[in-house]
């Protein structure tokens, strides 16, 4: 299981980066979908890709991890999506989860951008619903 | 006598330089310790003002915000009265009068004064307590606890606080004394009516919610239109006549407003009483609505509907593949669970039956939509 | 004379110290316009407070509720845990683990990883990058839902509140020995 912070400059950079389009079912579509690219050059990208690389998002020549741009193919080109709005005494939370070929990434909104997790078999999807409602598996 | 004048300038000198570093090293301390409390004072001041902005702002307080809220002011007001504790428990006694001689009347007044104080804590604790019976705890439509409060005892600590502080600055001793009591008495007062809602707010959210009696499961499913004219049946108590379910329907309940294009149904239902009336005469013949007279009340599936109330947990699940989307929403008390799919034309309420597999059900409703 | 000038230094000191200090709890009756200044200075100073946020400067972050911590020795999920550790090692297992990640042994997304790296060492260097930033995990975590939090015991609620009063007023302290942002490191 890997699990990483991205904020929303920076999932805009790794986009940009990696060339790939934000699919209708993308979560990353509703923040992201109008966000302005990240200049080349600029002191914007500098912070961006000092960030990325301290967190191993990118490597030391500067290219995108490749499990970081493979979780970035899953939310941008997932071939369904599931979101899961949850509301109760302490507020309410958003959890994002994109299927791609039995695979999937978990996608947590929040205010300091998103929260990945990866990969999660298709399979166990159920289970991962569970663990949002009932707060764990199954018992019966 | 030569000798004497001679040097008395210098012994003056000397004292001079003593007392100018003493009083010196006590201006230095005393400035530190007012600049702390000060500061202090003003800190605790800004978090509750924090506070209260938050409370304003998302109506669902954490249960633990009920309790800060004394707490702060409690620290605060013990400063406040560390400040003035000499002048209101002695008043104008001062050391030099323990030194001298000694007058029984002032031991008295210091026993009279301390024990007032008391009386401030007691009939502070008790007002709180009043207070803090009137203000209403309940649940909010997803499970959140609720208080209905306008908060006038703060305002009341805040303007004695305010007072008090004024006159430890003024050199009024005389007025010391009652505007501390006025703060003691409002600190007790905001501490006891906060412990009082904490308990019950404590006790709301801890206690299981019972669900819904064991009865006909609800299942229908309705188009848009009567959907709506259902929201506005369901948010009155009793029966109601077509025009204060269009004066109802004016302010709608954003939480059914569960599709965008269900707004203009909504503007519809409001604008044309004939629709309204088409619309209850639909639900009707769905039994969903019985009319008494003049007045339309809930009945049947939908009267079971009102009688659930709120939900613990609501949780919304969102398919989306091909470009098409999908959501079902599974409302959650106690044991009972309600699944709701609206769409652009539509409104399914399904009942699961007692101790079913909600997470199941919630897969299967949207599976079965998407296959 | 040096003995005259001792005693009437003496006398005279203790005179004057005793006075002192047996008016010094009537000094706030004779306010000057020093005192009016210093108070509005400290106004000025403390009502930035109101802009900072309280949580700035916290070491730690808030210990879960034990009902949170019980919760947390389960494993949540079934997910199969795939041995990256195992993959960063030179050898038999990390080439085995790539090669079966190519060939989509363990998932699409690894496939997808491990076409996108290349080669081996690309895969491994992804994989300790990961690593060094304590991205792996060895299972699935199980959050806290934050929509539906258990309710904390009242000792807990307590303590907390205590803890951040009792640390603004600190702050506070803090601000008045001067050492604003330099208490970590003096």
């Amino acid at each position: 299981m890997i699990e990483t912070r991205l904020s929303l400059g920076e999932a805009r950079y790794l986009l940009q980066v990696l060339d790939l389009k934000l699919a209708p079912e993308s979560p990353l579509a509703d923040p992201l979908g109008g966000a302005a690219e990240v200049p080349a050059g600029s002191t914007a990208e500098a912070g961006v890709t000092k960030s990325l690389t301290s967190r191993g998002l990118l490597l030391s020549d500067g290219a995108p991890n490749p499990f970081a741009a493979a979780a970035m193919v899953w939310l941008a080109q997932p071939e369904k999506a599931w979101t899961l709005s949850l509301f109760g005494r302490g507020g309410a939370a958003m959890v994002h989860l994109a299927f791609k070929g039995g695979s999937a990434v978990e996608c947590r909104r929040d205010a300091e951008g998103f929260l990945l997790r990866y990969p999660l078999p298709e399979a166990e999807a159920e289970g991962w619903l569970r663990l949002h409602l009932d707060g764990g598996p199954h018992d019966s | 006598m030569i000798l004497d004048t001679a040097f008395a300038p210098q012994a003056n000198l000397g004292l001079r330089i003593l007392s100018f570093f003493t009083t010196g090293a006590f201006f230095v301390i005393t400035l530190f310790l007012k600049l702390c409390y000060s500061t202090a004072l003003y800190a605790t001041l800004a978090e509750i003002s924090r506070r209260i902005a938050l409370f304003r702002q998302t109506r669902r307080p954490a249960l633990r915000a009920l309790l800060l809220l004394p707490a702060v002011v409690v620290f605060c007001t013990t400063v406040l009265f560390a400040l003035n504790l000499w002048r209101v428990v002695f008043g104008s006694l001062n050391l030099k009068g323990f030194t001298q001689a000694f007058n029984p009347m002032d031991v008295i007044w210091v026993f009279l004064r301390a024990g007032f104080f008391l009386g401030a804590v007691a009939l502070g604790a008790v007002l709180g307590l009043m207070v803090a019976n009137h203000v209403t705890v309940g649940r909010d439509r997803f499970g959140g606890v609720l208080y209905k409060n306008r908060g006038r005892y703060l305002a009341f600590w805040f303007a004695a606080f305010s007072v008090c502080g004024l006159f430890r600055l003024l050199p009024w001793g005389f007025v010391t004394y009652w505007t501390v009591w006025a703060v003691v008495l409002a600190a007790c007062l905001v501490t006891a009516a906060h412990w009082s809602i904490y308990a019950r707010v404590r006790s709301v959210a801890a206690a299981p919610a019972a669900g819904l009696p064991a009865g006909g499961e609800i299942a229908f499913v309705l188009p848009a239109r009567e959907a709506v004219a259902l929201s506005g049946l369901l948010r009155g108590r009793g029966a109601r006549d077509a025009e204060a379910l269009a004066r109802s329907l004016a302010d709608p309940d954003p939480a059914w407003l569960a599709h965008p294009a269900w707004t203009a149904e909504l503007r519809v239902l409001v604008q044309d009483p004939s629709a309204l009336g088409a619309a209850l005469e639909g639900l009707s013949a769905k039994g969903l609505a019985v009319k008494h007279g003049t007045g339309w009340s809930p009945a049947g599936h939908a009267a079971r509907l009102r009688l659930m109330g709120f939900a613990e947990t609501a949780a919304g699940l969102t398919v989306r593949k091909g470009g098409a989307a999908r959501t079902v929403v599974l409302h959650r008390q106690g044991p009972s669970a309600l699944l709701l799919e609206t769409g652009p034309a539509t409104l399914g309420v399904r009942e699961l039956p007692l101790g079913a597999d909600a997470v199941a059900a919630l897969l299967g409703s949207v599976d079965g939509g998407e296959g | 004379m040096a003995e005259f000038w001792k005693d009437g230094w003496q006398e005279d000191a203790f005179d004057r110290l005793r006075g002192f200090i047996q008016s010094s709890p009537a000094w706030y009756e004779n306010l000057s316009p020093s005192d009016v200044a210093e108070d509005a200075y400290l106004l000025g100073v403390a009502s930035t407070l109101f802009l900072r946020d309280e949580d700035a400067g916290a070491k730690a972050s808030p210990a879960p509720s034990s009902a949170a911590r019980e919760a947390m020795k389960l494993a949540p999920l079934g997910v199969p845990p795939f041995t990256y550790e195992r993959s960063l090692v030179a050898g038999g297992d990390a080439s085995a683990s790539y090669a079966g990640s190519a060939q989509g042994r363990f998932g699409a997304l690894h496939e997808e990883a491990a076409r996108r790296a290349g080669s081996q060492d690309r895969w491994a260097a992804g994989l300790d990058a990961m690593r060094r930033a304590g991205a792996l995990g060895a299972q699935w975590p199980k959050a806290e839902p934050l929509h539906a939090p258990p309710v904390a015991t009242f000792g807990e609620d307590m303590r907390a509140c205590t803890r951040a009063v009792l640390r603004k007023a600190l702050h506070a302290f803090k601000i008045g020995f001067g050492l604003w942002g330099r208490w970590e490191s003096p």
